[in-house]
């Protein structure tokens, strides 16, 4: 399994729990839940690359707002830390090249 | 319970039948089955697997799923006891053909939501029967009921099925009524009856079992005594039996004699045959008698027999003892509380045979609905297409009407400036348009006269011809052709401009009104308008022409300065400047 589709693969257990927890709760009825698991499927399978997830979560925010406003905001602040993270770490690593060179 | 109906399977009270006519209409609510095969998926982490569940691109449940809920709702028969499951009804009977046709529904949808691919044959033949109440019969059916042609008939019932909105519709209807956990609202309450009615049952039976026990051994004991009689010995039995009793009471009452102690002794001959000399030969004798009852072979049946009868009388004594002890008072209540409980018992199994039907039926039609919220769709989407197109046609031709009334307005507007310019003016030598005090004279003659108005545009729009010699074009004419006798026209166009225009000619020509004149005029209100409005028009003419000309002397004076007044022909220049600015309107 590629990056690409183990990051689909955790964020699909994702969705699926915020739709199944909606459902049981019985915040949305069963056609709705149909209709929202349809995009989601509809609009994963248009991914070919890690650079769209961010796209596509970004629609399914505005699209169904209460129901995933937390996690999609929580998802792409994490994704943010992590980046920075990355940056600082590059940015050292190349600070310390430079000083044995 | 009144007046019961017979069904052809059971009986049903009215009130029943009521509230099951009420049970049948409410819709059938799902399960939580998907849910739950969805959520374990999730658990096993998959994921997108749960969503396409809920999406309804992958069908939850599979045949063995789809065969135990029918069972489980549509068979009275027991359950199998290694499987759990209800086993199947009996072929041929109507609850064996009713599970036997929903199954195979059940199954067909089941294959076709999760392999795809073409629609199996008995949904096709479900919704080509179907297509038949639908707009769609003409293009299936002949007028007699005959299907015009069996495969156009399947291909357009297999195009409807194919069809991704029918296709979501047949998921849901098939996720709702075929969710494994579903059970029918009287399944439970008729269980419930069973075991009710069962123990009270065997309640009011134990007052019942005893009373036939005690008969059972009453008969035996009868039997008994019966044989004993018919004994060859029983007369000699008797006969001792007989000895012995007598000769006990004689002892008994000679005893009792000499305990009373009366003074007087009683005397052994009064009580005892002669036989006996004393007392201790009666106690021998009694002694011998007894024996020989008990114990002389020839009595043994007998003695059997009457060992028989004791044991008898014994288990009698028991039982009446046992019957006592059940309050027949409980036993009453009891069996009556046993009839209310089996007659409900019965309403029930009627009702879950009700409810049986129905889910049958609505498994059944799940091809049916499907294709029939699909139509409903498409229908509405046509019926919406044809309101809006009605409606963008319903703006154009008000638009178009608008326009043309402002065209025709602007038509009408001409051609009454053309008549007013026609009717009481004239051309002078070089071509002028100048007042014409005698056609105006001549016209406002016609409106002295009573109903003038009418009698004024009627001889002005006589005819085409007439309208086309005042120098209007055919159309213009056909105008106030069409407008001559609208009462509107009549009193503004013709009233407040046309007539008024007519006397302010005159009056310009130098005309005088008589006061008989006026008088006359005057009497009517679209008269007094016509000569207010005329001098207005007369006096206003006048007063342009006077403006304009003052400022034609000072145009002209510049020409004279500038020597070229003589070269252009000022007065051809006046007379241009006349026209144009409408002096002779």
């Amino acid at each position: 399994m590629n990056d690409l589709q183990s990051l689909l693969n955790e964020l699909m257990n994702n969705l699926a729990k915020i739709v199944l927890d909606s459902r049981l709760n019985d915040d949305i009825d069963r056609e709705e839940a149909q209709e929202i698991a349809q995009f989601i499927l509809e609009e994963k399978r248009k991914i070919s690359s890690a650079g769209q997830i961010d796209g596509f979560l970004n629609k399914l925010k505005e699209k169904y707002y209460f129901i995933f406003r937390d996690f999609v905001d929580n998802y792409l602040k994490q994704k943010e830390a992590q980046t920075k993270d990355q940056q600082t770490i590059e940015k050292v690593k190349q600070q310390l090249l430079n000083l044995v060179n | 319970m009144t007046d019961p109906t017979v069904t052809s399977e059971v009986t049903i009270s009215q009130e029943n039948l009521t509230k099951m006519a009420l049970e049948l209409v409410k819709p059938t609510q799902g399960g939580t089955g998907l849910e739950e095969r969805a959520v374990a998926a999730w658990r096993a982490g998959q994921g997108e697997k749960s969503l396409q569940m809920i999406a309804g691109e992958v069908c939850p449940w599979g045949p063995d799923d789809v065969i135990g809920v029918v069972r489980e709702n549509l068979s009275s028969e027991d359950r199998d006891p290694r499987t759990g499951q209800k086993k199947e009804p009996k072929a041929g009977t109507p609850e064996g053909n009713r599970c036997s046709e929903t199954e195979q529904i059940a199954l067909a949808c089941q294959e076709y939501l999760e392999k795809g691919g073409e629609p199996p044959n008995v949904l096709v033949d479900s919704v080509i029967a179907y297509l038949a109440n639908t707009p769609l019969r003409d293009a299936i059916y002949n007028s007699d009921g005959t299907i015009k042609d069996q495969s156009e008939a399947e291909a357009i019932a297999r195009a409807l099925l194919r069809e991704q909105k029918t296709r979501q519709k047949m998921y849901q209807f098939f996720i709702d009524r075929l969710d494994p956990t579903k059970r029918l609202p009287h399944e439970q309450r008729v269980q419930d009856l069973r075991k009710e009615v069962n123990r009270l049952r065997a309640q009011v039976n134990l007052g019942v079992a005893i009373d036939r026990q005690i008969d059972k051994i009453l008969t035996e004991i009868r039997t008994s005594e019966l044989e004993i009689r018919s004994d060859k010995n029983f007369a000699s039995y008797q006969q001792k039996l007989n000895e012995l009793m007598s000769l006990k009471k004689a002892y008994e009452s000679f005893t009792a004699a000499h305990v009373s102690g009366s003074q007087q002794k009683p005397s052994f001959r009064d009580y005892f045959p002669n036989k006996f000399t004393n007392i201790a030969e009666v106690h021998q004798q009694i002694a011998s008698l007894e024996q020989s009852l008990k114990n002389d072979p020839e009595f043994s049946n007998i003695n059997e027999l009457l060992s028989r009868i004791d044991t008898h009388q014994k288990q009698l004594q028991s039982l009446h003892a046992k019957k006592s002890t059940i309050d027949s008072e409980e036993q009453k209540r009891l069996t009556e509380e046993l009839k209310a409980k089996e007659a409900e018992l019965q309403d029930a199994e009627a009702l879950l045979r009700a409810e049986r039907i129905k889910y049958a039926s609505e498994i059944i039609a799940i091809p049916k609905e499907a294709v029939k919220a699909y139509l409903n769709e498409a229908l509405a989407d046509v019926a919406a297409s044809y309101k809006e197109q009605a409606r963008k046609d319903a703006q154009e031709k008000a638009k178009q009407e608008e326009q043309k009334k402002q065209e025709e307005a602007r038509m009408l507007g001409q051609a009454v400036e053309k008549l007013a310019y026609a009717l009481s003016t004239k051309k002078d030598r070089k071509g002028v348009h100048i007042p014409n005090r005698k056609m105006a004279k001549i016209w406002l003659d016609l409106l002295h006269q009573p109903g003038g108005l009418e009698k004024f545009i009627g001889e002005v729009a006589k005819d085409e011809q007439t309208l086309i010699g005042f120098g209007l074009t055919q159309q213009e004419a056909q105008l106030i052709l069409s407008k001559k006798t609208d009462p509107e026209f009549i009193n503004k166009i013709v009233g407040e401009n046309l007539a008024p225009s007519v006397l302010a000619d005159y009056l310009r020509a130098g005309g005088r009104l008589s006061e008989k004149e006026v008088d006359s005029i005057a009497r009517s209100q679209w008269g007094r308008t016509l000569i207010e409005k005329g001098l207005q028009m007369a006096q206003e003419r006048k007063r342009v022409g006077k403006d304009l000309m003052g400022r034609l002397d000072e145009l002209r004076a510049n020409f004279k300065s500038a020597d070229l007044l003589v070269g252009l022909g000022g007065i051809g220049i006046l007379l241009i400047l006349l026209l144009k600015l409408g002096v002779f309107k």
